[in-house]
This record gives C-alpha cells, sequence and structure tokens, in this order.
C-alpha cells in the first residue's frame, strides 16, 4: 500500500509507528466510522482528523494500547459529529410536511424513480421477515432511533431489537446481493 | 474496498451484520470494537464483507423522504403491534361464541355415550426432574415433555383436549380443520387447528410461545378475552393480574430445552428458577427479595450448578447451600433459615 500523504514528511518521534498503525488498520478504521456515521464521506474525513492527532499526541510512549487508542479517539468523534448533526439537522421525519394522499397515486417524478425502484425491492425483502424484525429494522435503519428507544416502543429487551436488526439487515443485503448478480 | 462483483454467503452476511448492529450501539463497550478487530484480522474476507454491509446501511439512511415515509407506514406504523391484534380480535369475538356452542353440544353428546363408535382416549403422560419425554398422540401429533411436566389428554369425536397440568410441553399437531386442538394450562385456553407451540407452566402463570401457525390464547371461561399469537410471538398469562400480554419470541429462547439450553429474555428471576428446578438435581429456593430482578440469558441444564455460582456477578444476591438444597438471597440480609 502506498504512503499516505498526510503522513508522509511529518516528523514526529512516533510517526513510524502511527504509519505501521494506518498500513494495519486504515482501513478498518473507516469502515468502524462508516458504520457509526452512516456516510463513508464523513467517514474518511474523521478518519483523517483520527490520524493527525494520534501524530498530535505529546507523550505517545505512554498509551498502552495504540490501537484501542486510536479507535477511541476515532469513536470520540464519531459521538461529536452525531451530536452536531442533531443540532444542525433538518426538521425530524415526523415533523416533515405531511405528502398529500395523491402523491402516492400520482406518478412518480423523475428524481424518485430510482428511489422508487430501491423501495420496491427492499420493501419485497422485508415483506419475507417476521413483522417484527422487519419493524424493528425499519425505525433503526431508516428511522434513525437507537435499540434503547426502539426496545422501549416494541417492549423487547435492547438486545432482542439488535438481534432483530441484525437478521434484516444481513437479509436484505443478501437479497440486494442476488439482484445485482447477472 | 467494497467490490461490487464479490459475493459473501448468507453466514459471512450475518457475522458482518451482527458486528455492524453490535457497533452502532451507543452502550457497546470498546471490547466490542477490540473484539471485532480481531475478527477482521482473521479473514480479509471479513472486513470487505463488514464494509459491504456498511455501504448498504449507508444507503439506506440516504433514502429520500417519501420512501422513508412509506416503509415506516408499512413495517412501523404507529401505535405499534396494536391495530395488528384489535380487528382479529374483534373478529374472533364472534368466532369464540360459535366455537363454545359447538364444544358444548360436543361434551353434550359423548356423556350420552360417544359419537359415532369413536373410541374416547384419556391418558396422562409424566415425565421426572431433569428428563424430557417425546410422546405421540393418538392423532399423530406429537408433544415433547420438559422436565418435572405433567399431561393429561382427553381424545373423543371432535375433541382434542390436553390438560399441562405442570411443567412445560412442546406441541407440534397435527393438521385438523374439524377437530381444533385445545390446551389448557392454569386460566388459559391456547387453541389451533395445526401448528407448533410450547406451554410453559410456573406456579399459575402460563407462557405460549408459537413456533409456526397461528393459535388463540383465551382466559379460561372467558372466551371474549383472547389474544391472537402468531410464528415468533409469545401470549404470557399473568394470574395474578389476570392479564393476557403478546409479546415476542424465537424459537430457540421457546424450545431451546429441548436441547437442554433454557433461554430467557427480561424473565424475572422467579420464574427463571421455576424453569431450572425442573432440571436442578437439587431444588432450588429463591427469596422473595430477589424474585422481581430481571434475567436475560442462556442456561444449559446440564451447569445449573456453575450457573447458580455465577450469579452473584450479576445479581445482588448470594447462594447457600444446604443438604436441602440451594438458597439464592438478597445480598447483605440475612438469610432466614425456615
Amino acid at each position: 500500500m502506498s504512503q499516505p500523504q498526510t503522513i508522509a514528511g511529518t516528523v514526529a518521534p512516533h510517526a513510524a509507528g502511527v504509519e505501521a498503525l494506518f498500513r494495519e488498520h486504515g482501513r478498518a478504521l473507516v469502515a468502524f466510522l462508516q458504520c457509526r456515521l452512516g456516510s463513508l464521506a464523513d467517514a474518511q474525513e474523521l478518519a483523517q482528523e483520527t490520524w493527525l492527532r494520534m501524530l498530535a499526541l505529546e507523550r505517545p510512549e505512554q498509551i498502552d494500547s495504540p490501537r484501542a487508542f486510536l479507535f477511541r479517539i476515532a469513536a470520540n468523534l464519531a459521538v461529536d459529529r452525531q451530536r452536531m448533526r442533531k443540532l444542525r439537522d433538518a426538521v425530524p421525519l415526523d415533523e416533515a410536511p405531511e405528502p398529500t394522499p395523491e402523491l402516492h397515486l400520482a406518478p412518480v417524478p423523475e428524481r424518485h424513480a430510482a428511489a422508487s425502484a430501491q423501495w420496491r425491492n427492499l420493501g419485497e425483502a422485508l415483506r419475507e421477515l417476521p413483522p417484527k424484525t422487519s419493524q424493528a429494522f425499519v425505525l433503526h435503519a431508516i428511522e434513525g432511533r437507537d435499540f434503547e428507544a426502539i426496545a422501549q416502543t416494541m417492549r423487547l429487551s435492547a438486545r432482542m431489537v439488535r438481534y432483530h436488526v441484525t437478521r434484516a439487515l444481513a437479509h436484505c443485503r443478501a437479497r440486494a446481493d442476488e439482484r445485482e448478480m447477472p | 474496498m467494497d467490490n461490487p462483483n464479490q459475493q459473501f454467503d448468507e453466514h459471512l452476511l450475518l457475522a458482518a451484520a451482527d458486528w455492524w448492529t453490535r457497533l452502532r450501539d451507543p452502550q457497546g463497550a470498546e471490547a466490542c470494537v477490540e473484539q471485532w478487530l480481531d475478527w477482521t484480522a482473521q479473514d480479509e474476507r471479513h472486513l470487505a464483507a463488514f464494509e459491504h454491509v456498511a455501504a448498504f446501511g449507508e444507503g439506506l439512511g440516504l433514502l429520500d423522504a417519501v420512501t422513508r415515509r412509506r416503509l415506516l407506514a408499512e413495517f412501523a406504523p404507529a401505535p405499534v403491534a396494536a391495530p395488528a391484534i384489535a380487528p382479529r380480535r374483534r373478529w374472533w369475538l364472534t368466532a369464540a361464541a360459535a366455537a363454545v356452542l359447538a364444544l358444548g353440544i360436543g361434551g353434550g353428546v359423548l356423556l350420552w355415550g360417544g359419537v359415532g363408535g369413536d373410541a374416547v382416549t384419556v391418558a396422562t403422560y409424566a415425565s421426572t426432574t431433569g428428563q424430557n419425554r417425546d410422546i405421540v398422540l393418538p392423532d399423530g401429533s406429537k408433544v415433547t415433555l420438559g422436565g418435572a411436566s405433567r399431561l393429561s389428554v382427553r381424545f373423543a369425536g371432535n375433541e382434542r383436549s390436553a390438560t399441562l397440568e405442570a411443567g412445560e410441553a412442546y406441541f407440534q399437531v397435527k393438521h385438523d380443520t374439524r377437530r381444533p386442538f385445545e390446551v389448557t394450562a392454569g386460566g388459559v385456553v391456547t387453541r389451533d387447528i395445526g401448528t407448533a407451540f410450547d406451554v410453559r407452566r410456573d406456579g399459575s402463570n402460563v407462557t405460549v410461545a408459537v413456533t409456526e401457525g397461528q393459535v388463540r390464547v383465551a382466559v379460561a371461561g372467558d372466551a371474549t378475552r383472547s389474544l391472537d399469537a402468531g410464528a415468533e410471538q409469545r401470549v404470557a398469562w399473568d394470574a395474578t393480574t389476570r392479564t393476557l400480554r403478546l409479546g415476542t419470541t424465537t424459537p430457540e429462547q421457546a424450545i431451546g430445552w429441548r436441547q437442554h439450553r433454557l433461554e430467557f429474555v427480561d424473565e424475572s428471576l422467579s420464574v427463571v428458577i421455576a424453569s431450572i428446578n425442573r432440571y436442578s438435581a437439587r431444588p432450588v429456593r429463591l427469596d422473595s427479595q430477589v424474585a422481581r430482578l430481571g434475567f436475560t440469558g442462556t442456561v444449559h441444564t446440564d451447569e445449573i450448578g456453575s450457573w447458580l455460582h455465577a450469579l452473584p456477578q450479576v445479581f445482588p444476591l448470594q447462594v447457600r447451600e444446604d443438604e436441602h438444597g440451594v438458597t439464592l438471597s438478597a445480598d447483605k440480609v440475612p438469610a432466614q433459615r425456615r
């Protein structure tokens, strides 16, 4: 793998160590942040920020596990980013203006065509699952509610909610894969 | 990076999805990240599968508002669960009236000496502590009895009825629309025409968990109070408050006991211990102060001793053993002698 631009040329004493860490965990760090943030672009940006903070450490030798420390920084940055988003975000879904009922019957506008096909496919995959499984999944992955909140609504334990979301995610992903195959 | 041409098998996708949800859990400990990193290091396909799943998760978050609203309306309508129960229940009211009438006639005919020469079969089956038992009923339906359980059955004419007098039983009912299968347990009657479900008694509380098909669980003597439960749903009867409550379950939780695994989700310790006592060589007693603690997890029926000894690590209780058995009591409170 080629040397990353941002790290090459720095003169911090532990730069070599950070570089090794980057080679080993750079990709996992982005994947981790993408999972937390639901956005690859944000994940890449925060990964950069994470590496810069690693390089800027004053006493790197005091860190027991650089790997754990790296992901701790990333997790904290992700939490900050999510808090910022919540403040700044547009109106939540349930407060957005109701669409008129005719909208469902009217021809779908051009720009919604792709999303609409996606919706049909996703709907088909979700219909193959037990109702609780698709419900928990939609509440988490589409509405963005956390497991604890869903657990209260559905009167399940958070562990059960996570179980349902996991099953639905794997199932819908597999169905989408099948369609993409020639 | 995510390569669209790469195919991942179901097993790997499930593992990746499991990590995806674990890492997104804000309660998730740092240890979880460590375990995930170890997993990604095991096989290069692991991280690729994870990225594949994460990319899909991102796509879901980017759906437009109209699409999101449609999905929510179809799969997560508010208020949750209530609309699914209410219409069926109203439908059941009329069905129940008819059913009660039909059973009334059936019973009456039996008193006069049987229907069309059909023999009346009455039998009682029992299992000992720690032993499950498989039974085939006269109609071909299969029953697995849990440990320390007792079931009596009565087959006659249009009647297929069973009474769970103690313990737990899993029913795989032979389909017969003309002869509904009824299981009475404590204060509730579970009725179906061909499906598989588990009935468990803990004292007078009853739990009915469905693994296939659909059943109706009614309050005994009051068929107007009933709930329908489908696959992966369960109905719990609280004898104290005399209420039925609908919840969810999985086959693993419902009938794990057939593989010597007792699974519980947010179950009160009193219910957990009642189940365990049907498998434990030594009786376990529970102090009322700790009876309401909620337990989630798995107990292997062949490792009950070690499970009991690990309990103080998760609950504020102490374990005391003597020649009569094991007693669980609240921590810091001197255990009472009886």
